[in-house]
């Protein structure tokens, strides 16, 4: 913004200057050539009075010698066979246009410049009319005062348009302050809002227009805080409905399973429906939550360093029966990295993959580790028909449950676990996505990315 | 004698149910539906576990769970609804030794009571007494002197100083405390390390805000430095 104004105080003095420039160089230089016209037409006359009718051109110099000239004016004549100069140190014929030259044989005034050692000369040409041979006053006048003049008139200028500069800028300085700062308040606060911190409001600023700005602001921010706080209450609220019963549910299924011995053979076949549709109603109702939690935005991180390579053996450990040993192949520089993540939550995501694999493709065969800079990358194969590609995204979306998951009896969740993955990783940054294997052999390859977890 | 529980719950199923559960287990359950209640039941008849759900009527769990760690160190349990709020880590500053997340299996509930029953019975290893500083830590007889005053620390804070003194200088992860103290595996939540940690140097340390004995290794875990 200050650059703006400087530039554009810069831009305005620096035309000013051109254009006075340009002016008062015209008018100094019309101005001294036409001084220089009038003092050769003077002396002219003067040199012109001195002869008669019987003067010939012996009589032209010294008649021309006996005016006197200011100094820095240069005399000669011009005859037409021959030109002579009293003062030597400045024009020469050959530095006279040939066009000069002319017309003044023709027997008509003429001017030119000439730069003589770098400085400018006005060269003026009269023919002398009493002399029937042809001779002309040639006056040459240096222009330094002109070329002095226009030098400081520069240095001012220039001079002036540095301070316009300077006073731009201070002027920019200020508007910034005075008119600006209010307005990065603003965006400032509406950048912490959309951080998450809504109770951030603005004050006064003592300015009725700002002030109509602020109140908006924190009208818009205070409604959006109580409808944030409403919607985590009723998720909260929600949540506490959910797991009471669930909690009685479960708790009363564990005691009638001590005593399952007791029962008789159809009591034992009804226990043991509810306590597997129990224990499923329990997954199923934690990722309802889980999901609305992400949705009503009242999720966090809780970030912990772990070692890499650990973290994902402990998480597949988990996640598989204890007879499975799912080889874990470490990429380049992978044992000893150590990353910054929430692992209940990675491990959450490996242990969906994992239970998705055992769902679709008979299990996890093999898992992947590789980083690339502060990036790690986690890659789960299996063996199983692969997913086709037009599906690629969709498995991924809610409740989607893929070609192969139609039935209820098929397993946990109605297809809440992949939209979990990849709400957990959008958290950390990163992404899910699925590919062939890398050996192109048939089966699926997840591919979990975290960008920027590496620790140093 | 009987190992006695105390529940304060308010939803009389799951009160209910829980007693249920507990007294499967062979432990004699004491039972209050609301805070006061409960304060006023331990005081007359004691238990040897508390198991507290913050969410209460009238007095909230944090305050009942404050309230009786002002006059004893007995082992409690906080019951959640929520794993993930700040209801954890304000139950665990309040006193609770862990906490438990409704749903839970009364097989886990059982698993966690006996594991804080073992703290009580054995207060650490047979190791002698250790001297760090202005610091004595005698694990056989379960005391801890600062400058010769003996600092009241509750089963699980004095269990985890226990096993800190046992390597002095050595890096004790998150993990490997989760582990020896709580019984945890490696996905325990670290958060009741880091909070143990907090209130161990409140009451040990001279200035908790820079701690001279308990010290966070960055990255790697906590140390006692002797």
């Amino acid at each position: 913004m200050i650059i703006a104004f400087v530039i554009g105080a810069l831009m305005l003095a620096t035309l000013l200057s051109t254009v006075t420039y340009s002016v008062t160089r015209a008018r100094l230089t019309e101005s001294r050539e036409q001084a220089a016209l009038i003092s050769a037409q003077e002396h002219a006359i003067d040199i012109n009075a001195e002869l008669d009718a019987d003067s010939d051109i012996s009589d032209l110099v010294p008649a021309m010698l006996d005016v006197i000239v200011p100094e820095g004016t240069s005399q000669g004549m011009l005859y037409n066979s021959v030109s002579q100069w009293v003062d030597v140190s400045v024009l020469t014929e050959n530095r006279l246009d040939p066009e000069f030259v002319r017309t003044l044989r023709a027997g008509s005034a003429a001017v030119m410049t000439v730069e003589i050692d770098e400085v400018l000369h006005h060269v003026v040409g009269l023919p002398i009319p009493r002399l029937q041979a042809n001779a002309s006053y040639i006056q040459a006048v240096k222009l330094t005062e002109v070329e002095d003049d226009l030098n400081s008139l520069t240095l001012t200028l220039v001079g002036a348009s540095a301070i316009t500069a300077m006073l731009g800028m201070g002027f920019g300085v200020w508007v910034s302050k005075r008119l600006l700062a209010p307005v990065h308040r603003i965006s400032e606060a509406a950048g912490l809002v959309a951080d998450g911190d809504l109770s951030t409001r603005l004050k006064s600023a003592g300015d009725p227009d700002l002030d109509q700005l602020i109140m908006s602001f924190n009208g818009m921010t205070g409604s959006l805080q109580e409808r944030i706080e409403r919607d985590s209450r009723f998720a909260s609220d929600v949540s506490h409905e959910l797991r009471s019963p669930l909690m009685t549910l479960t708790g009363s299924v564990a005691v009638l399973e001590r005593r399952r011995d007791d029962m008789p053979e159809r009591a034992q076949l009804a226990l043991d429906l509810l306590s597997t549709d129990i224990k499923r109603f329990k997954l199923l109702v934690e990722d309802l939550l889980e999901i609305s939690r992400f949705d009503v935005g009242a999720v966090q991180l809780d970030i912990e360093e772990v070692m890499f390579g650990e973290f994902v053996r402990q998480a597949i450990g988990a996640a598989v029966a204890r007879e499975r040993d799912v080889p874990i192949i470490h990429g380049e520089g992978i044992d000893e990295l150590f990353v910054e993540l929430d692992k209940r939550r990675i491990a959450q995501v490996i242990r969906n993959l994992s239970e998705n694999a055992d769902k679709y493709a008979g299990g996890v065969t093999q898992i992947r580790l590789e980083h690339d800079g502060d990036d790690v990358r986690i890659e789960l194969e299996d063996e199983g028909p692969g997913v086709p590609v037009d599906e690629r995204e969709l498995i991924f979306e809610r409740f989607a449950r893929g070609s192969e998951g139609g039935r209820r009896g098929s397993g946990t969740g109605v297809g809440l676990g992949l939209s979990l993955v990849t709400e957990h990783l959008r958290l950390h940054g990163g992404t899910v996505s699925v590919a062939d294997r890398v050996d192109g052999l048939l089966g699926a390859r997840f591919i979990i990315s975290l960008p920027g977890v590496v620790v140093e | 004698m009987e190992t006695q529980v105390l529940t304060v719950e308010d939803d009389d199923s799951i009160r209910t149910v829980v007693k249920l559960a507990l007294e499967d287990e062979g432990w004699g359950v004491i039972e209050a539906d609301n805070g006061e209640d409960a304060l006023t039941l331990f005081r007359d008849e004691g238990a040897d576990v508390v198991l507290i759900d913050i969410m209460l009527p009238g007095m909230n769990g944090f305050e009942v769970c404050r309230s009786i760690r002002r006059t004893t160190d007995v082992p409690i349990i906080m019951v959640t609804a929520r794993s993930d709020t700040h209801d954890v880590v304000a139950g665990l500053e309040a006193g609770a030794d862990d906490y438990l997340t409704k749903p839970f299996e009364p097989k886990e509930l059982s698993a966690r009571i006996r594991a804080l029953l073992r703290r009580s019975r054995s207060a650490g290893t047979d190791a002698a007494q250790m001297t760090f500083g202005e610091l004595e830590v005698s694990p056989e007889q379960g005391v801890v002197l600062l400058r010769g005053d003996q600092v009241h620390l509750t089963k699980t804070e004095f269990k985890l100083l226990v096993e800190l003194a046992s390597g002095p200088g050595k890096v004790f992860s998150r993990e490997t405390l989760l582990e020896k103290v709580w019984g945890y595996d490696y996905f325990g939540d670290g958060r009741l390390v880091d909070v143990h940690v907090r209130r161990l140097r409140t009451k040990i340390e001279p200035d908790p805000a820079d701690p001279r004995y308990v010290v966070t290794v960055r990255g790697l875990g906590y140390k006692l430095v002797p």
